[in-house]
């Protein structure tokens, strides 16, 4: 049988095991090999459905191969690879390792042609991503821990609704267009929508990414929240809500950007707010909100990444993290503020960038359908996208009064990551045809009118403007912002009183009718137990432990006698034997010149007999 | 500086000369064909984000840097 297709997760699975064995050279090259081979394995793919596996009698589809899974692919290997290109200098092997589970799962998702293997790949991202927030050391833990708990949660709504599903349908497992009917769907789009970080479900994001690694948060920043709309956009187009819930996101991720004071937990509320916007491309439901909301994903994961790296190189040179703390870095660090500034100008959708190409396919959208409020909201947006990411950041970061304070030079692979990252953002915006020539759906939108180019440069340039009249008033402040994860981290006092007062009392209860109904019967029992045990039991054990003892004198008497005789008869011959061998060694130069002359003089004469 | 604010400016100008000339043909209202109606719309837009984040910032959203710390 010949091989057809070589899924991209295997690449990296058999990566994240090969690297606890490899020494230097061979661990970094297996790094960024293992994603160019997936990419590889992606460009020579025929669409069509492999690796299909009976389980129970049901049709488990490891690679289901199509335009709008091919589009997924490709990005979750090209951002892999430039994110491993970042992590070069990682010498954390578990961190890597992490990496290419959380990267080859977020792939497995992608392919999965049923909603079990579905699930299965959607845990294994759960369980290893959070490694990524562990593995910054321990003030990260408790952050890691709310992560982890919220996406059990998402796991389970997810695992229940399936069931349900999959019940209602008869037994029907395809992962493909579910229908709102019943609480199966309901329960698999709220779990979807958990690892979207829909509006009020969002609050572990901006939590646990800013806790994360450096290198760590470049990963969660593509994987995650793309899977997701992923799923929305096979599973759930056209469900009108998601059109409110992604507005609401929208909004909701640019004000608190433009509040927050956390460098990387800005670019966090930027992912809520963008990802809002292809939630509401889903939920238009046409073509080309379908198309948008792909193209967005695609441009989005390796703009954020960028801006991830960036906000990340930040901290590892000058170790800190708010904006009330840094400044001035432009003069120390020109380049980085170039490469930063490609992927704001990318997400703000300025012409000739990545996000001008995707995300105005999704407002053009709104308004084909006749949705002026969604096409003006989402325009908004965008005004506030390039406030928050390319004009509040970058100035209190890169200019401002204030210093950084002293600066450690970033390893080049991390520029050399951004620098590939940066060059991807310029050429989708200068060539979209390359983007668009792999959506889901034809194409037939043109994002370079003249009137298009000079409506965005006008609402981007009085954003500046307003900016820079009213930069006084927007100096960050010294503060954290309250969200809704504030119902499980500050709710510790309430939760602590009802642990202690009612619920020991009906703890004292329980225990008491415990005790006369289990215990004392148990007690019994195990004492009628133990005396079988003395009599029976250990008479056995004793029994077969005399048995053994008296074999092994047996044996031992063989031992000493036989096989002891036999190794030193043979020892003492070769004790012997080498003595005499000994004298043969000298060391002496002249002596072995002398026996080989004698050794050629001997082969001679044995030729020369043999010749008479 | 000034230079780049000059510039700046320019564009600016330059940007909404040129909107009275083009042909709206994909008007997706009506509103969007007045000539300098994106320029108008971002002023707006960006006053709204920030009041916005002002308000709700200085009301609920800012808290205290030990607000988590018990």
């Amino acid at each position: 049988m010949m091989i057809e297709w070589i899924h991209p997760t295997t690449f990296f699975f058999i990566a994240a095991f090969l690297l606890p064995f490899l020494k230097e050279p061979a661990r970094r090259f297996v790094q960024w090999v293992a994603p160019l081979l997936a990419f590889l394995s992606l460009m020579t793919v025929t669409e069509g459905t492999f690796g299909t596996v009976s389980i129970m009698g049901m049709p488990v589809v490891f690679g289901r191969v199509d335009r709008l899974s091919l589009l997924f692919g490709y990005v979750f290997t090209i951002s892999t690879f430039i994110g491993m290109i970042y992590a070069l200098h990682v010498r954390q092997t578990g961190e890597i390792m992490t990496m290419f589970f959380y990267a080859g799962a977020a792939l497995g998702a992608v392919f999965s042609g049923d909603l079990l293997t579905l699930f299965l790949f959607w845990e294994i991202m759960a369980f290893s991503s959070v490694f990524l927030v562990f593995y910054a050391g321990p003030q990260a833990k408790a952050a890691g821990m709310r992560y982890l708990m919220i996406h059990i949660l998402g796991g389970i709504c997810l695992f229940v609704g399936t069931t349900l599903y999959v019940a209602q349908e008869n037994h029907v497992i395809a992962f493909s267009a579910i229908p709102m009917t019943g609480l199966g769907p309901a329960l698999i789009l709220t779990g979807v929508l958990i690892n979207a970080a829909a509006v009020p479900l969002h609050a572990w994001l901006s939590d646990a990414y800013p806790s994360a690694t450096i290198t760590g948060a470049v990963f969660m920043s593509a994987f995650t929240t793309k899977t997701s709309v992923y799923i929305l956009i096979r599973s759930f187009a056209g469900v009108e809500v998601l059109i409110i819930i992604g507005i609401v996101m929208a909004l909701y991720g640019a004000i608190y950007a433009m509040i927050e004071n956390d460098i990387r937990r800005i670019l966090a509320y930027g992912i809520i707010s963008q990802v809002g916007y292809m939630v509401a491309g889903v939920g238009i439901g046409s073509d080309l909100a379908l198309n948008g909301a792909s193209a967005h994903a695609f441009s989005h994961i390796l703009y954020k990444g960028l801006l991830m790296m960036a906000m990340g190189c930040v901290i590892f040179m000058t170790g800190r993290r708010k904006l009330t703390e840094l400044g001035g870095l432009y003069k120390s660090a020109p380049t980085l503020f170039v490469l930063y500034l490609i992927g704001a100008l990318s997400i703000a959708g300025v012409p000739f960038f990545s996000g001008f190409v995707s995300k105005s396919m999704i407002i053009s959208a709104a308004g084909e359908s006749h949705r002026t409020d969604i096409y003006l909201l989402l325009t908004l947006v965008s005004s506030g996208t390039f406030l928050y990411t390319g004009l509040r950041l970058p100035y209190y970061v890169f200019f401002g009064e204030k210093t950084s304070g002293p600066i450690i030079d970033p390893p080049a692979n991390m520029i050399y990551a951004m620098v590939l990252s940066a060059i991807a953002c310029t050429v989708i915006g200068l060539f979209p045809g390359l983007l668009y020539q792999a959506l889901p759906f034809p194409v037939a939108y043109r994002p370079y009118t003249v009137e298009h180019i000079v409506s965005a440069l006008q609402l981007l340039f009085l954003t500046a403007a307003v900016f820079f009249l009213l930069k006084k008033y927007l100096e960050p402040k010294k503060s954290i912002s309250l969200d809704l994860d504030c119902l499980y981290r500050k709710s510790a006092p309430l939760f602590s009183y009802i642990v202690h007062k009612p619920l020991a009392q009906y703890e004292g209860w329980v225990t008491q009718a415990y005790q006369s109904v289990l215990i004392a019967p148990a007690k019994k029992i195990s004492q009628w137990a133990w005396s079988l045990d003395t009599l029976v039991v250990d008479g056995l054990v004793n029994a077969t432990g005399f048995l053994t003892l008296l074999e092994s004198r047996v044996s031992a008497v063989f031992d000493v006698h036989v096989v002891d005789g036999a190794v030193n008869g043979v020892s003492t011959v070769l004790d012997h034997s080498s003595k005499k061998l000994r004298q043969f060694q000298t060391g002496l130069i002249q002596n072995y010149v002398l026996a080989m002359v004698g050794g050629v003089a001997v082969l001679a004469t044995f030729f020369v007999i043999q010749f008479l | 500086m000034t230079k780049l604010k000059i510039g700046f400016c320019v564009a600016l100008v330059l940007l909404l000369i040129v909107d009275f000339f083009i042909h709206k043909g994909h008007a997706a209202f009506e509103a969007e064909s007045i000539p300098g109606f994106y320029a108008i719309f971002g002023l707006l837009a960006t006053l709204l984000i920030i009041g916005v984040s002002k308000i709700l910032g200085y009301l609920f959203i800012m808290k205290k840097e030990d607000f988590y710390d018990d």
